[in-house]
C-alpha cells in the first residue's frame, strides 16, 4: 500500500500543465471555428433580408451560402475531433498523476497528435474556402 | 493503425521531457489556430483594410501558413521525441526563425495597410 510520502505529487505539476495546454488549444480551435460559422450566418442573414426586401420567392439558398455552410460544418467537425483528442488525453493525464515515475507511457500517442494536426489542416482548408466564398 | 516504428526504439524518456515536448507541440498548434482565426477575422471584420483581391490573398496566405505550421509542429514533435529516445542532440529547426520572419512581415504589411488606408 503506497503512502503519500512514497509517491509524492509531481513538484512540477507536469500533467496538470499539459492538460491545461490542451484546454487552451481547444479554446483556440473553438474561436477559429466560431468565426467561420459567423461568416455563414451573416451570409445567410444577408440573403434572407434581401429576399424580404425584393419580395421574391426563392426556391433555395444560393451556391455560395451552401458552400459557406459546408465550410462551417467542416470547421465544426474538426473542432469536435480536437475536443475528443483533448478529452481522451486529459483523462489519461489525470489517471497517470498518481504514479508518474513508474508510468512508462504517459506520452501522447503519435496517432492522436497526427489526428490533431490533420484536423487543423482541415480547419485551414475550411477557412480558405470560407475566405474565397466570402469575396 | 499503430504507432510509428521509432516509438519502439531507444528508451522511454523522462516523463517531464515527454510532456514538455507535448506542450511545445500544443503551443505551435495554438499559433497555427491563431493564424487561422486571424485570417478569417481579418477577412470578415476588416473588409476595408485593403482592396478585396489583396485582402483575400493576404488572408489566404495567413491560413496557408497556419496549415503548414500544423504539419511542421507534428514533424518537430516526432523528431524531438526520436532524439530523446535515442539520447541524441535535439534537432535544429528553422521553425522559430521562420515564424519570427512571418510574424514580423505580417506586422509590417498590416501596419502599412492601416497607415495608407484612405
Amino acid at each position: 500500500m503506497d503512502t503519500p510520502a512514497l509517491t509524492p505529487r509531481d513538484p512540477g505539476l507536469q500533467p496538470e500543465r499539459t492538460a491545461l495546454a490542451w484546454r487552451r488549444t481547444i479554446m483556440s480551435a473553438v474561436v477559429a471555428s466560431i468565426l467561420i460559422w459567423r461568416g455563414w450566418w451573416s451570409a445567410l442573414a444577408h440573403e434572407n433580408s434581401g429576399t424580404m426586401v425584393d419580395g421574391l420567392i426563392t426556391t433555395g439558398h444560393s451556391a455560395h451560402v451552401i458552400g459557406l455552410g459546408i465550410c462551417a460544418m467542416v470547421a465544426c467537425l474538426t473542432t469536435v475531433t480536437l475536443v475528443v483528442c483533448a478529452v481522451l488525453r486529459i483523462r489519461l493525464l489525470h489517471a497517470g498523476v498518481a504514479d508518474l515515475e513508474r508510468e512508462s507511457d504517459i506520452g501522447p500517442s503519435a496517432l492522436m497528435l497526427r489526428t490533431g494536426s490533420a484536423a487543423i489542416v482541415a480547419l485551414a482548408v475550411a477557412a480558405i474556402c470560407a475566405i474565397a466564398l466570402g469575396m | 493503425m499503430h504507432e510509428p516504428a521509432w516509438r519502439r526504439t531507444g528508451k522511454t524518456p523522462d516523463y517531464r521531457f515527454t510532456l514538455a515536448n507535448e506542450r511545445t507541440f500544443l503551443a505551435w498548434v495554438r499559433t497555427a489556430l491563431a493564424l487561422l482565426a486571424g485570417a478569417v477575422a481579418l477577412d470578415q471584420l476588416a473588409p476595408e483594410i485593403a482592396p478585396t483581391a489583396i485582402r483575400v490573398i493576404l488572408c489566404m496566405v495567413l491560413a496557408l501558413i497556419g496549415a503548414a505550421l500544423a504539419v511542421v509542429s507534428y514533424r518537430r514533435w516526432a523528431h524531438q521525441e526520436q532524439a530523446m529516445r535515442n539520447d541524441e542532440e535535439l534537432p535544429h529547426s528553422w521553425l522559430m526563425l521562420g515564424m519570427t520572419v512571418v510574424v514580423a512581415a505580417a506586422a509590417v504589411v498590416f501596419a502599412i495597410l492601416i497607415l495608407t488606408r484612405p
